[in-house]
């Protein structure tokens, strides 16, 4: 990983278009502002790994749920 | 055209049923034509038109909560060409399970569809109160419908 070294108010560059700068700092926090084309998206990273997970998951199940395109027996709680 | 999908056999989608995502959908990378298939049911199906074993069952957030209501940030509206709120649907991602307790959607990533262009993103919401998983009890639906429609969107 490569570390650098940034003080308030000034940024990094990653490729040509993409601009990430320290805004503040409060103690261990620190407001990060980030300058990006519209198609490239930008997510906190545990937001982005559990909604991950739970596309898997969504995928999986789907997986699982039998016989979808017959119907489900009358009163089946897992489809409808 | 004919697909072929795991799940439901061979499907036939016209053109302007094609979904089209401007990004994957999150954790499936390259993947970006779907098709909607609805069998009358609160469940539809976001099928994958390239690869046949991917498919997601989908909820519209409005049906399983009452107040649900977001605003569409007005990047991830431009990027969809949104032009009203008519052109808008919303289909929550949810897992399925047999223990009506696991049962949950996504509130906080619904793919957005463009129902008049046909494309769509699973777009995170910046309202960081909005669940990823949000449980709920499927509603009962009194349709019988056994022949699988593919939904429209155009």
């Amino acid at each position: 990983m490569l570390v650098l070294t940034r003080r308030k108010g000034e940024s990094i560059i990653l490729g040509d278009d993409v601009e990430v700068k320290i805004l503040e700092l409060h103690g261990s926090q620190v407001k990060i502002g980030v300058q990006a084309p519209q198609s490239l998206s930008v997510h906190r990273k545990e937001v982005y790994l559990a909604i991950q997970r739970e596309n898997k998951a969504a995928a999986e199940s789907a997986e699982r749920e039998k016989a979808p395109p017959e119907a489900p027996p009358e009163g089946s709680e897992t489809m409808h | 055209m004919k697909i072929e999908t795991k799940k439901f056999g061979v499907v036939d989608v016209q053109d302007d049923q094609v979904i089209r995502f401007l990004q994957p959908i999150i954790g499936f990378p390259g993947l970006i034509k779907y098709v909607l298939i609805d069998m009358g049911r609160c469940v539809k199906w976001l099928q994958s038109i390239e690869d046949p074993s991917v498919v997601f069952p989908v909820v519209s957030p409005f049906e399983i909560k009452d107040d649900y209501n977001i605003e569409l940030p007005t990047t991830e509206a431009g990027a969809l060409s949104v032009r009203s709120a008519d052109d808008v649907q919303l289909w929550s991602i949810t897992v399925l399970s047999d223990n009506p307790g696991e049962i949950r959607a996504n509130l906080r990533a619904p793919v957005v569809l463009n129902r008049r262009t046909g494309s769509a993103k699973q777009v995170v919401l910046p309202d960081n109160e909005l669940p990823i998983r949000y449980h709920f009890v499927p509603r009962t639906v009194q349709s019988n419908k056994e022949v699988a429609n593919v939904g429209a969107h155009a």
